[in-house]
């Protein structure tokens, strides 16, 4: 090969690298906060409601809202989640049994609009959109569910009706039968854990 | 010896990242799959004790794209450093194109850089390569950050005679965990192996 060629192929292989790569000016700057680590507290939010994981999907959130203040439709989920877990983490077991549902929904989102770079203008809006909508809506629910403020017009009581009462006692039994469930569930995954953790030693003691 | 198909006009390059154990090899390949994630379709592979050693390797394949019409298919692998595995280092260093050799900055580290070095070179004579003989390597200098904890370094200069001197081969500063200088490391170990490559491409 002679000296041209090669520094065609050098200057060919420099252009390949940086269109995969980046230009390289991005590297010495903090580099992006990865959706990884969100991506696991809100999948171990799914599992178990601690106070460790939601405190963490709060921290995770909020390292990608400052990284993320130029785009406001990603910064207008980060803040939903945002707030999602600051309610989460207040009403622990008595909070709305949709709000881990919209946890879930509103991260997923998330994940698409930072990974997908085909997406559309429109699309993003309307997935933005979408989510708040249904955001608004389990926030009347919450709001319906509060007992009525000291001092409030007793109308307020007054206007639910015998079916709202029951609806109510019915969810507060559900949820204590959750609750039991999800106590023993736990017992359950700690001990499997124990045997998982003994196993792997096992298997490290025969590998070495 | 890099796969190269004429017929499909492809070219499969592997390179491994060597060096001591704990020196930020699994770090740096993290990184660089975090980074680029977002625009590959395959995932990284990792062979981990419970702990956080490399237990076989780490592997993140990804499609370049083309270069002088020729789809360039990237392998990266890491080698677990503990002295133990040599076993597998030999092994993941089976038909290897490039190294990155990460060293670890940390005074106390002096020897174990050394001795991985001598370790690889070892190695490599196996699969009859001389890393001196125009094999591309490069060198990453890692964990510079910990000059700011106090922890005592060794300066480039040292490092430089105790790894580079014969060898001469480009070095990076850099700290793995925060990702300085991980891409133009591992842009330059692709580039260098595609051009100890040309004959072949050409
Ligand atoms: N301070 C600092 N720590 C680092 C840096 N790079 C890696 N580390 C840390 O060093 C430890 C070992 O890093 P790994 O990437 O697992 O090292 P490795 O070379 O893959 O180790 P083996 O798999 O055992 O060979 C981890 O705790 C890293 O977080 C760095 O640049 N600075
Ligand atoms: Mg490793």
């Amino acid at each position: 090969m002679d000296k041209t060629a090669k520094s065609k192929l050098v200057s060919d292989i420099e252009s390949q690298l940086d269109d995969f790569f980046g230009d390289g000016l991005g590297d010495t700057s903090s580099p992006t906060p990865s959706l990884e680590k969100l991506k696991s507290a809100v999948l171990s939010i799914d599992w178990e409601i601690t106070d460790a994981c939601l405190s963490d999907m709060i921290t995770e959130t909020e390292l990608l809202m400052s990284h993320f203040e130029e785009d406001p439709v990603t910064h207008a989920l980060l803040r939903m989640l945002r707030g999602l877990g600051d309610y989460v983490r207040k009403r622990k077991a008595r909070s709305h049994p949709d709000a881990i549902k919209r946890v879930m929904s509103v991260f997923a989102n998330i994940e698409t609009l930072i990974n997908d770079t085909h997406l559309e203008k429109r699309q993003r809006k309307n997935i933005v959109a979408k989510e708040i909508q249904a955001f608004k809506k389990l926030k009347q629910q919450v709001e319906s569910q509060k007992p009525p403020l000291r001092g409030a017009p007793s109308q307020a009581i007054s206007t639910q009706t015998p079916a709202d009462v029951a609806a109510l006692l019915e969810h507060h039994k559900f949820k204590q039968a959750m609750n039991a469930v999800e106590e023993r569930l736990g017992a359950e995954m700690k001990s499997l854990k124990a045997q998982v953790q003994s196993l792997q030693k096992q298997l490290a003691a025969l590998r070495s | 010896m890099a796969v190269i198909n004429i017929r499909k006009r492809e070219v499969q390059i592997k390179i491994v990242y060597v060096g001591p154990g704990r020196g930020g090899k699994t770090t740096n390949l993290e990184y660089l799959f975090n980074s680029i994630r977002h625009r590959i379709q395959s995932d990284m592979v990792s062979i981990k004790t419970h702990g956080d050693r490399t237990l076989f390797f780490d592997f993140l394949p990804f499609d370049l794209g083309q270069i002088q019409g020729y789809r360039i298919k990237t392998q990266l692998y890491t080698v677990p450093g503990q002295v133990k595995y040599n076993a597998t280092r030999k092994l993941v260093l089976k038909g290897v194109d490039g190294i990155v050799f990460v060293a670890d900055s940390m005074a106390v580290m002096r020897e174990k850089n050394i001795a991985a070095l001598e370790n690889l070179i070892e190695n490599l004579t196996f699969y009859d390569i001389d890393i001196y003989d125009r094999f591309p390597i490069i060198m990453q200098y890692n964990k510079r950050d910990l000059a700011d904890e106090g922890i005592p370094l060794l300066d480039i200069a040292t490092m430089q005679g105790d790894l580079n001197a014969k060898l001469n081969a480009p070095f990076f500063e850099a700290c793995a965990v925060r990702g300085e200088n991980v891409i133009p490391t591992a842009k330059k170990a692709i580039s260098a192996t595609i051009i100890s490559l040309q004959d072949h491409l050409a």
